[in-house]
Parts: structure tokens; C-alpha cells; sequence
């Protein structure tokens, strides 16, 4: 799956690397994610890092669209047994935002996306693995370093809901949570 | 000050001397008793001589010089072993100390190097059997290891052991001693003196007097099968007379469940068990266990809540697994089948520790086999056939055949002829006619060789076996039948190698009988329950279920066929050195989204203190309800902490049944100890 996630954000981002006209962005960056699920916080932590890409192409004056494609990854012990436990989520976001120039170097902007989140969760003998639809909303700062080159930080929320059916019965899962991320971009 | 400070320095010096002097008397006493307890082992006696120690000095060592060490820790020399002393060129002795206890000798002369070996004057018990006259023909005691386990314990009056059935004749000359009577009641005076709401239950009860289930003071046998399984359990022992029951110092209590239609209705038994219930919690009285050598019909919610609040009130239930040769797994039969942690559901095996051809069986819920053919106990008088031959001095047992006919009191003198293997009236020889017809077995039917016998004019008929050992069988219909018997294939030969001969052939009415069942084979556990609790009265009941599978023995040919492939070893759970009681809970594993059940396998060690047991394994068996065991675990001791251990047992499916059980397993791979099974 991850393999799939890079390909798709490479195609994405090709158009970006033969323009020069500055309406391309693209930024890489991490995020402190708190997940939604009670449970994944029980077993991984309530606190997860998920590196991200994203990337933008400027449509209309302030408007854009963007794709981002993030993951987590986190490891557990099974409470008694001592089993250990793996769970990884996977996000892919497309949608559209809006920005403003608050100053010479200082940009703000929001933006929303649908997503695509999935996850896989091995222990026990046994792998489990799902995607769901959910969306994605951010709002961020922009501080251009130099004319191309910004770092950025947002705040938002990404997740979806879904369920397993599993031998213990029907299990709602929350995939994503609130985020806080920091980005450093380029803008062509 | 000073003065008066000095006047009682000899009183302080005295006093302290007389408190030292205390202080070295109570560790002497303590040591002794330190030494009694090491030696005793579960028993309050010593099982040596006290002050005396055995003592082989190394070779090079003078008699004097043996003597002066004896002098040296306080002990003198009060025999000398001569021929080992001469054989081995070194003096072999015993010593005795009227003021050292063993354990302090011992210390000392281990420690000296002109002692190669010193040990305690050990006492060994007399390995008795009882007297009574039938014993020898009680194959299943021995079979059970029941002498060695007599040599511990035989039963105690303080633990009654309840016959549900056709009743008890109370008054057999080999049970009249060992019932149960109720000292609260006072009989046949109509009134229920001891207020329990049943009048005159002075030896138990009967349930079920009438068709209907109509309720009388007086549970006599109306047939002879609870006489039998009453026996079996705890006839008298050593008292010369009869046979000995397994815990032949307990008590029986008679609950006569079956009606004259030879049934027993869950009514009635849903009441017999309430009362012997009763009369545990609220009058005292130590019931430890039922027999119930019955079974048939359907599940009844009733009769398994009934049993279940006697196993809440540390009752066992003993239950016959059923006599149809079928799987109890697929065809449950109860109430040996319900799923009660109180049940001990008993399958019969034969001499040969194979399952007998008739009894049910059940990989998951039979747990063990017992003797249950060719059981020899007591009936009503005059109700069970007994045979013997006598030829010349010798006196042979014979088993009467099912239908056989009868000889007169004095027996029927005739000669004995050699007819083969009787297959036609013509192979016999003429000299049968009038007499009697010894005859091997196998080939054709038992009753053909007897009506064969009878056609050429023959007056009885012994059947000796083809192979080692008795047997009972069958003539398969009543008629009017001679005397037919069966015996050993050793005393077939024999007599057949003294030629045509004058015997005795007796066959005749007594106060014993034989007879084959699965109903004949939970008696023997029930009464080896009985004798666990007089050895160790401070068990709960599953303790007490423990002990019967942990010393129980595997053997091959039941394996799959009960649970464990285990058969009652009566001495190995009385002895047991190694006691393994487990407890198997399910849970839930849970990651985020993945659920597994695991179950966790708690079991406690308890090892006899004089045991020699190190360095065994605990291998942890499981296997699913349609499966066979595999083993997913092996524990060695060192990993066993305080005693007891707890092992997860991983990745259980959610919706699958699992069974459990752990074998101990010594250093040489020998089992030396069984875990109860338990169900998830």
C-alpha cells in the first residue's frame, strides 16, 4: 500500500516539476497526530507522528486543489500476554483550499479534502486491514523564508469511520484524529 | 548499694543457668520433633526407630575405633551385623543414643571420615491383605493397587459414602458393619425423631417404594444391584468373611431409588439426592460422595440442578457411563453426561485393562475407566451363584455361568472328562455321559457347548478359558440349564492334565455374586473417594477429583476411548507424590481491531515433601472438542515459582470448545502425575 501511496503522489506532483510559473506548491512535513480511536490510543499511545507530503496547483487567484498523502505507524504490547502488536494507517487527501497574503513572507490559508484512510493491524497470527472514506479539514500559516521557499504549519482534523466485523463481533474504528503539522515547501 | 548488688549475682547466675539449661532442652525437643515430621512423612508416626542409626564404617576401620566414635557422640554399639562385617572386611553397625535424636547422630557421624554411610533404623509397614475369604478373587483390587493402598489407609467410619439404587440389604453379613445409621432416629417407632422430616431413616432411605414413587422408612434391596455396588464401594474388610470393599471402614448410606419396575425416576432421585444433601449441611453428616450406577433417557435440567447443589455441598456424584458399547461423546447418556464439575463419569475395563466390550465410552466426557467385569461382591443372601471345584485337596474358584443351573447344597461328585473344544455331541467321549465335561473355550458359543454337552449325556460343564486368567459368560437364555462354569485357563490345564478324575463341581446359591456393568465399575471410584477423604480429610472436592486423575494410570488400549486413557489407580491417588490441581479461564485478547481468545492455564504443584521428585516437566496438553491432545507447552520445575504457574495459551479461535490437561513427566519421561481436565 505504501508503494501504491508513492507512486500516486509522484504522478501527482510530475506536472509540478516541468512548471515554473508559481502556481505549483509542494511540501514535506510531519504531524503529531491524536487519535480519534480510544482504543488505538489505549494500545499505541495517544500520540503518534505521521510524515506527510502534499502538494497544490493554483486554479484560480487564492484557490487551489492539493493532494497529501500521510502514515503512522505504531507498535503495541498486548496487555497479560505481552504480545506484540503492529498497526499502521494510511491516509490519501484530495481537495481544495484557500489562501491569503497576510504580508510580504506571511501567507494563511484553509483548507478541505476527502479522504481515503485505511489501516492494517498484525498480532496474534493474524492481520486485519480496511479502507474507509472520511474527510479532511486544515487551516495553516505560511512564512516564506525566501520567495520559493516556506516553512508551514496547520492545525486540523482528518478521519474517517468504519467497522470490522471480527470473532469478538462488530468493532467501530476511527481512523485519523486532530493534527498538528509542520511543513517546509517550495513554491514553483 | 554495692553490698546489696552483689548479694544477687548467685540467684542472676542461677536463674540464667536454669533458663539455658530450658533453652537447650526445647531445641532438643524441637529437633526431635523436626526429626519425627521429616521421617513421618504424611503420617503423625515416625517411620524409623528414634536414637537408632545404621551405620557402615569405611573399609580400614578398627572395631575399636568404631566403638570410640560410638562412645565419642554419646552412642553405643548394640549390635554388630556379622556377616556384612566379615563379607566386607569393615564393622556394620547399629547405634543407639538414649539422649541424641536420629537426626542429630546422623549429622554428626555423615560428617566423619570413617563413616561411609549412616541412615535412620527405617520401620517398613507389613504389606497386608486382608482375610477375607474371597479377596483372591477380587482380580480388580490389585488391579487398582488396593493392597498398597490399604497399607495407608482403609476407610473411616467418619465418611459415608451414599448408594443411590435398588437399595442395600443392610442386613448382609458383609455390610451389616460398615452401614451408615442415623443416630438421631430410633426405628420402626414411627416417628421422626431426629425432625428431619423423614421417619425412621435409620439406614437411609427408600425413595421409591411403590410404583408410583411413594416414600418408605426401609431401602432393603428389591433386587440385588445395590447390595453389589454397596459392596464393592465398602464391604467390611479383614473380618473373614467375604469380599472387602475399597474404603472397607466406611459407611454405607442406602437411598433406594428404583421402584418395583426396577426404574429409577428422576423424581425419585431428584429426592434422595436432596436428602443426602440434607443431611450433610444441616445434621453433620460426612456424605462424600454418590454412587449412581444408573443412567438412560434424556437430558433433565432438574436432576442436573440436583446434582449440582450436592457438588455445591462437596458431594461427588459417581456415575456408570452406561453399558450399550457406544460413544457417550456423540450419544450423551446421563446423567453421567452433564457437564457438573461434581460428576465422575466411569466407563468398566476388563482384567486385561482393555474398555469391556459393552461399556460406553466418550473421549471428552467419560473421565475414567474402572474394573467392571467379572466383579465379584455381595449380593442378598441367597440371590447370587457361586461356584468352586474340588479335585483331590485342591479347591478351585469357578465363575458360574449367566442361566447356569444349580448343583444340591453338597455338590455334584462325578468324574471329569477332557472333551476338546466340544464342538458336536459325537467329539465327546463316552465316558461324559453322567459326568462332567471339561472343555476349552473359543471356537463356537458357550451355550452351544453346553447344549452340546448335554446331548451326549454330560451332568455339568467347566469351561476353561484360552487364555490366561478367568472369565464370565453367558448361556444367553433362562431355561432349565445344568451346571455350567467357567475357570482360569491355569486350572483348565491342570485338571485336564490329571486325566479322567473324581471332583466336586458345586454350583450354588450365596450371599455373593458376579456381575459385569459399568454400574459395577463407578463403585470403585466412589469408594476410592471414600478413602481419600478419610486420608485427607482437609480436601475440598475438587482436590479430592485431583488426586483420583493425578494418580491415575495412562493405558494404551483406553486412550481415546476416556479421557487421558486413565484407569483408577487406587494407591498411586492415595500416594500421589506429585498433586497438580488446575483452572482454566477463557479471555479476551484484545489489540485495536483484532480479537483472540486465550485461555489461562493456572495450576498448583503440591509435592509430597519426602519425594524424591526433581527436575520433572510439566507438558500442557490441549486439544479441541472433536480433536486429540497436542501438546503446546512444556513447563520445566525451575519455572514453577511459589508452587504454582500461570501460562497463557494464545490464539484461540472465539467460537471453538478446548480441553486441557497437564502431565508431569519425570526426568526418565515416565508420567508420574495427572492434572484434572478441564473445559473452555
Amino acid at each position: 500500500m505504501k508503494k501504491i501511496t508513492i507512486v500516486i503522489l509522484l504522478l501527482a506532483m510530475s506536472p509540478l516539476l516541468a512548471a515554473r510559473d508559481g502556481k505549483f506548491f509542494a511540501a514535506i512535513g510531519a504531524a503529531a497526530l491524536l487519535p480519534g480511536d480510544g482504543r488505538f490510543k489505549e494500545l499505541y499511545g495517544s500520540v503518534q507522528v505521521s510524515p506527510e507530503l502534499t502538494a497544490g496547483y493554483h486554479l484560480y487567484r487564492n484557490f487551489y486543489f492539493w493532494l497529501g498523502g500521510s502514515f503512522l505507524s505504531a507498535s503495541g504490547v498486548i496487555p497479560v500476554l505481552e504480545e506484540k502488536t503492529q498497526a499502521t494507517q494510511m491516509f490519501i487527501s484530495l481537495g481544495a483550499g484557500w489562501e491569503t497574503r497576510r504580508s510580504r513572507r506571511l501567507q494563511a490559508d484553509l483548507g478541505a479534502a476527502l479522504l481515503l484512510a485505511g489501516f492494517r493491524e498484525k498480532t496474534m497470527g493474524a492481520t486485519a486491514s480496511k479502507w474507509a472514506p472520511g474527510f479532511d479539514v486544515r487551516a495553516g500559516l505560511r512564512y516564506f523564508l525566501k520567495e520559493k521557499l516556506f516553512l508551514g504549519v496547520s492545525l486540523g482534523y482528518a478521519g474517517a469511520w468504519t467497522a470490522a466485523r471480527t470473532e469478538a463481533g462488530t468493532i467501530d474504528i476511527i481512523l485519523g484524529g486532530m493534527r498538528l503539522g509542520g511543513q517546509l515547501g517550495l513554491r514553483f | 548499694m554495692i553490698r546489696r548488688g552483689n548479694r544477687h549475682w548467685p540467684a542472676l547466675f542461677f536463674t540464667m543457668l536454669l533458663l539455658a539449661g530450658l533453652a537447650v532442652a526445647a531445641i532438643q525437643a524441637m529437633d526431635r520433633q523436626a526429626a519425627l515430621a521429616q521421617g513421618a512423612g504424611s503420617s503423625s508416626e515416625p517411620q524409623y526407630a528414634e536414637g537408632e542409626v545404621l551405620v557402615k564404617f569405611k573399609s580400614g576401620t578398627t572395631f575399636g575405633a568404631a566403638a570410640m566414635l560410638a562412645a565419642e557422640v554419646d552412642a553405643e554399639s548394640v549390635h554388630e551385623f556379622r556377616l556384612l562385617s566379615e563379607a566386607r572386611q569393615r564393622p556394620f553397625l547399629l547405634l543407639r543414643s538414649p539422649r541424641r535424636s536420629t537426626r542429630d547422630l546422623l549429622a554428626v557421624l555423615r560428617s566423619r571420615p570413617e563413616v561411609e554411610a549412616a541412615s535412620p533404623n527405617y520401620r517398613r509397614r507389613l504389606l497386608r491383605l486382608p482375610n477375607d475369604p474371597r479377596y483372591a478373587r477380587q482380580w480388580g483390587m490389585s488391579k487398582i493397587r488396593a493392597p498398597e493402598a490399604w497399607d495407608r489407609n482403609v476407610g473411616s467410619p467418619g465418611v459415608v459414602l451414599a448408594v443411590l439404587d435398588t437399595g442395600v440389604d443392610y442386613l448382609h453379613e458383609d455390610l451389616a458393619a460398615t452401614m451408615w445409621r442415623n443416630p438421631g432416629e430410633i426405628p420402626g417407632n414411627g416417628i421422626d425423631d431426629d425432625n428431619n422430616g423423614f421417619r425412621d431413616d435409620v439406614w437411609g432411605y427408600d425413595f421409591a417404594a411403590d410404583r408410583f414413587g411413594a416414600n418408605d422408612s426401609d431401602p432393603m434391596d428389591i433386587d440385588s444391584h445395590g447390595t453389589h455396588v454397596a459392596g464393592i464401594m465398602a464391604a467390611a474388610g479383614d473380618n473373614a468373611t467375604g469380599v472387602c470393599g475399597i474404603s472397607w471402614n466406611a459407611r454405607i448410606m442406602a437411598l433406594k431409588g428404583f421402584r418395583p419396575d426396577l426404574h429409577i425416576y428422576d423424581s425419585d432421585c431428584i429426592e434422595a439426592i436432596a436428602y443426602a444433601v440434607m443431611m450433610k449441611r444441616d445434621r453433620g453428616v460426612n456424605v462424600v460422595a454418590i454412587n449412581a450406577s444408573f443412567g438412560g433417557g434424556g437430558e433433565n435440567p432438574l436432576q442436573k440442578d440436583a446434582i449440582a447443589e450436592a457438588g455445591a455441598n462437596g458431594i461427588a456424584f459417581v456415575c456408570a457411563a452406561g453399558n450399550d458399547g457406544t460413544d457417550n461423546d456423540a450419544n450423551p447418556f446421563y446423567p453421567a453426561g452433564y457437564d457438573l464439575d461434581n460428576i465422575l463419569s466411569v466407563a468398566a475395563s476388563d482384567d486385561n485393562d482393555e474398555l469391556a466390550s459393552f461399556s460406553n465410552y466418550g473421549a471428552g466426557t467419560v473421565d475414567l475407566a474402572a474394573p467392571g467385569v467379572g466383579i465379584l461382591s455381595t449380593v442378598p443372601a441367597g440371590k447370587g451363584l457361586e461356584a468352586w471345584l474340588r479335585s483331590g485337596s485342591d479347591l478351585f474358584d469357578a465363575n458360574p455361568m449367566e442361566f447356569s443351573g444349580r448343583t444340591a447344597a453338597a455338590g455334584l461328585n462325578r468324574t471329569i472328562h477332557d472333551c476338546g473344544l466340544g464342538l458336536s455331541a459325537t467329539a465327546f467321549p463316552a465316558g461324559v455321559n453322567g459326568n462332567i465335561a471339561l472343555i476349552e473355550r473359543g471356537t463356537i458359543t458357550f451355550e452351544q457347548k453346553a447344549l452340546n454337552a448335554r446331548d451326549a449325556g454330560a451332568a455339568g460343564v467347566v469351561i476353561y478359558n484360552n487364555e490366561a486368567g478367568n472369565f464370565t459368560g453367558t448361556l444367553n437364555t433362562a431355561g432349565s440349564w445344568m451346571p455350567v462354569v467357567s475357570l482360569s485357563r491355569e486350572d483348565g490345564l491342570q485338571l485336564r492334565a490329571r486325566g479322567v478324575h473324581a471332583i466336586n463341581l458345586t454350583c450354588r446359591l450365596g450371599n455373593y455374586g458376579l456381575i459385569d456393568g459399568t454400574s459395577m465399575a463407578a463403585p470403585h471410584v466412589c469408594g476410592a473417594l471414600g478413602l481419600l477423604a478419610a486420608q485427607f480429610p482437609g480436601d475440598d472436592l475438587a482436590k479430592r477429583i485431583s488426586r483420583i486423575h493425578s494418580g491415575a494410570d495412562r493405558v494404551a488400549a483406553l486412550e481415546g476411548r476416556v479421557r487421558n486413557g486413565a484407569r483408577l489407580n487406587l494407591f498411586r491417588a492415595l500416594a500421589q507424590s506429585v498433586l497438580l490441581a488446575m483452572t482454566v479461564t477463557r479471555h479476551q485478547a484484545s489489540a485495536w481491531v483484532i480479537a483472540k481468545d486465550y485461555a489461562a492455564v493456572y495450576f498448583t504443584v503440591e509435592k509430597d515433601p519426602g519425594s524424591a521428585i526433581s527436575g520433572e516437566t510439566y507438558v500442557i496438553y490441549r486439544k479441541s472438542l472433536s480433536g486429540s491432545y497436542q501438546p503446546v507447552r512444556e513447563i520445566a520445575a525451575a519455572e514453577i515459582q511459589n508452587g504454582a504457574h500461570t501460562y497463557y495459551d494464545r490464539y484461540l479461535e472465539r467460537n471453538s470448545g478446548y480441553i486441557y490437561v497437564i502431565q508431569v513427566r519425570s526426568v526418565q519421561g515416565e508420567i508420574i502425575a495427572l492434572s484434572n481436565e478441564q473445559k473452555i
